[in-house]
């Protein structure tokens, strides 16, 4: 090999290496002037029920119909909760307590009427939801049937 | 015969150097010659500075008990009820600077951003312009939407191809929606969203091809 094309080889060899350096390797060379600031962080927290798991279903016989109570539930941002209460007769689920028969507060219970019912064993469930924009939103796992 | 003569022209030689010294020495000693100078004016070198300080008062969000279907005012969907956050900052260097943001998103133990369309969704944008974040997603380099990880910081937005002068000033608007279809699972659910407002001096840098609102790696940034 020639002297010129060994020179020449040397050079390509070296613009190669050069080229492979990591730019980070390149930027520690070089100073520029920089500054940051960073905000505090913003913060979003999810609403919760309270309590957190709904509570069973007192119920007891008026005449043919039955009345069911249990213990109100929240969420934290005062919402409304509507409950979806359900009838479990031989074996067959049922949603009660709806339009004029909906649960309404009464001394501190959340009250509602399931008219006549029939007879046999009954249990009831009941699911807190939050309804926004008319479509159900959150909800707690209805309570056990009781 | 030959010898003599060298002998000769090495004498004369020798005393030609001698005397030459000898000369230059006496003159240079006794002689004035004429010279002058004159001194400039003093040269000042003064560097400039990049720095960035906060602008008029921001709102600093603390959110609760969102539940489905809440967005903050300008969010376009949803309740557009709740108070946006923003960012004030301004740009307080002496010489031209570019600015960019990083975006980190945090969800908590209980996640309330999920990088999905059924959580936490927040739009950041800049001045009323660029466009920062869009529900879970960013622009990168090439322009393309690219979702936004928790906990993995997305750097370098570039607010602007014009370099900011001093005083400039910059407001991220925050704003946010917790979707309808947001599922029981985000119930209690915590997320956080911190933005590093940063500058670097534009003099012998190329925004080359950046695009304002997408991540820029064209520039060197620290």
């Amino acid at each position: 090999m020639s002297r010129a094309r060994r020179i020449i080889v040397a050079v390509i060899i070296i613009l190669v290496i050069l080229g492979l350096l990591p730019r980070s390797a390149v930027r520690g060379t070089s100073a520029l002037y920089s500054a940051g600031t960073t905000s505090s962080a913003q913060q979003f927290a999810g609403a919760t029920f309270s309590p957190s798991v709904a509570p069973l279903v007192s119920h007891s016989p008026r005449g043919q119909d039955e009345v069911l109570s249990w213990a109100p539930v929240s969420v934290s941002n005062g919402l409304t909760v509507t409950y979806v209460v359900t009838r479990i007769r031989l074996g067959i689920s049922t949603v009660v307590c709806t339009g004029a028969n909906a649960p309404v507060l009464t001394a501190g219970s959340m009250t509602c009427t399931d008219k006549k019912p029939g007879t046999g064993a009954l249990t009831y469930t009941e699911q807190p939801v939050v309804i926004r924009s008319g479509q159900t939103t959150w909800s707690l796992p209805a309570s056990a049937p009781n | 015969m030959n010898k003599p003569i060298t002998k000769v022209i090495a004498y004369c030689g020798a005393a030609i150097a001698t005397v030459a010294a000898a000369t230059t020495l006496t003159l240079g000693s006794t002689m004035a010659l004429f010279s002058a100078s004159q001194t400039s004016a003093s040269s000042s070198f003064t560097s400039g500075t990049v720095s960035v300080g906060l602008g008029s008062t921001s709102t600093t969000c603390n959110v609760t008990a969102m539940t489905p279907g809440d967005s903050s005012t300008n969010y376009g969907s949803g309740s557009v009820s709740l108070t946006p956050c923003d960012y004030k900052v301004k740009y307080t260097g002496s010489v031209a600077a570019y600015l960019a943001v990083d975006v980190t998103v945090t969800a908590g133990t209980t996640a309330l951003y999920t990088a999905t369309s059924s959580g936490l969704q927040m739009k950041v944008g800049v001045n009323g312009g660029a466009t920062v974040m869009s529900g879970t997603t960013y622009k990168n380099t090439s322009g393309a939407d690219t979702t936004l990880v928790s906990g993995t910081p997305v750097t370098n937005i570039l607010l602007s191809t014009t370099p900011a002068a001093t005083n400039d000033a910059s407001t991220f608007n925050i704003d946010y929606l917790l979707p309808l279809l947001a599922p029981n699972s985000l119930q209690g659910g915590t997320a956080s969203i911190t933005l590093t407002f940063h500058a670097v001096q534009a003099a012998n840098q190329s925004v080359g091809s950046c695009v304002a609102g997408q991540q820029c790696s064209t520039i060197v940034w620290s």
